[in-house]
């Protein structure tokens, strides 16, 4: 029994004064409300002013930004509005490109051929003759010996052109529509342009065969 | 800071976001283009530049061409480019799939050099290497081969008169 070891005199006090213990029991007895939160709510007029944004980027997006297509540079170019215009080939500038590429090896560029390996395509008869004998001949090559302005060419084969089996070249119906359009003009023959509907026809009737011989060629209309 | 680990995963979804958009997005439009195979011609376009021209795309680089001249020709309907006889169609994306630095060019203090090498003139070039192959880089400018998406649009006579559909 001696003095106690903690003198401190707050120790015996009450923690909060007799005075705000009466104003926080007033508090909740009387239900004060709290002091108002400084902050205000969002005008309402702005919720429709953003909405009514939204809309019309919405709506501009749809209509010109092209599905964010990387093939689409024109935001103007609605399908329904119009068309792109795909640049017509002309057949003349095509067929001499083919005719260059394949054909001038063994006809020439005079188109005179060689005597007595190739027959000259220039008055030649089965150039301005038939159409059906022509679009056979190159479309699915001639072997045998072939007599072309009284001339009989028999040292090598026409070879097999279009797009058909054993072909080396495989060229598409418009190609070879080209390539004989050019030759009906060229070097002095004018006949009438082949056309790619044509070509189609003859190789959808045919389908796949074997090349020509004069014989089948001449029974042809 | 409340914790080291979920601010560094904010950050690190906040920065992966943004590049998603950025970077994947653009590739995922972009990206998948391929050179086109044209029929007619019978190669596909773009052609990768060669040899001279590769590095004659570096010089252009270094000179910092690209501050006066751009190579970017506007579609016809938009502008004057093909009035000044700078292309006949415009650049589309496809153009440049093969330039690994596109000089796409800042301003048009000079004319435009998209199509530089379908018009430019056969002339006597410097005799220095640098200019050699500047100028074998300048000839491969060309977009005189034709691409799907930059043909030209034609408006129909419905659409020009107001009608519907």
């Amino acid at each position: 029994m001696s003095t106690p070891a903690n003198q401190d005199p707050r120790l015996d006090q009450a923690a909060a004064s007799d005075e705000s213990l009466l104003a926080a029991h007033e508090k909740l007895l009387g239900k004060q409300p709290d002091e108002k939160a400084r902050y205000k709510l969002l005008p309402l007029n702005l919720l429709f002013v953003f909405s009514g944004l939204i809309f019309f980027a919405g709506t501009y997006l749809n209509r010109y930004s092209g599905n964010f297509d990387p093939h689409i540079f024109n935001e103007n170019a609605h399908p329904t509005t119009g068309e792109v215009a795909v640049a017509k080939v002309d057949p003349l500038v095509l067929g001499k490109k083919q005719y260059d590429a394949i054909c001038i090896t063994c006809h020439q560029a005079t188109g005179m051929g060689l005597p007595g390996a190739f027959p000259p395509l220039a008055g030649s008869e089965w150039v301005n003759g038939s159409d059906e004998r022509l679009i056979r001949i190159v479309v699915y090559g001639v072997t045998g010996p072939l007599t072309v302005k009284g001339t009989t060419y028999a040292a090598a084969p026409m070879p097999t052109v279009g797009k058909v089996a054993g072909s080396a070249y495989n060229l598409s119906d418009d190609k070879v529509a080209a390539v004989l359009t050019y030759i009906r003009h060229e070097w002095g023959n004018n006949g009438p342009a082949i056309t790619t509907e044509q070509v189609a026809a003859i190789r959808g009737k045919e389908g796949d065969r074997k090349p020509y011989v004069q014989e089948e060629l001449l029974k042809l209309p | 800071m409340k914790s080291g680990f979920f601010f560094f995963i904010g950050l690190l979804v906040a920065f992966v976001f943004g590049w998603g958009g950025v970077a994947l997005g653009s590739h995922k439009q972009l990206g998948a283009l391929a050179p086109f195979y044209d029929d007619g011609e019978g190669s596909s376009f773009p052609a990768r530049p060669q040899g001279l021209a590769a590095r004659g795309q570096l010089v252009y680089a270094d000179l910092g061409c690209a501050s006066c001249h751009t190579q970017q020709v506007r579609r016809p309907d938009f502008g004057s480019d093909k009035a000044r006889g700078w292309g006949d169609r415009q650049n589309v994306a496809r153009d440049y799939i093969y330039q690994v630095r596109p000089q796409l060019g800042e301003s048009r203090i000079g004319p435009d050099l998209a199509n530089y090498g379908a018009r430019r003139p056969a002339a006597k070039t410097p005799e220095a290497e640098r200019a050699q192959t500047l100028v074998a880089y300048l000839q491969t400018l060309n977009t005189t081969y034709e691409f799907p998406e930059a043909r030209p649009f034609v408006p129909t006579v419905a659409a020009k008169e107001g009608a519907h559909k």
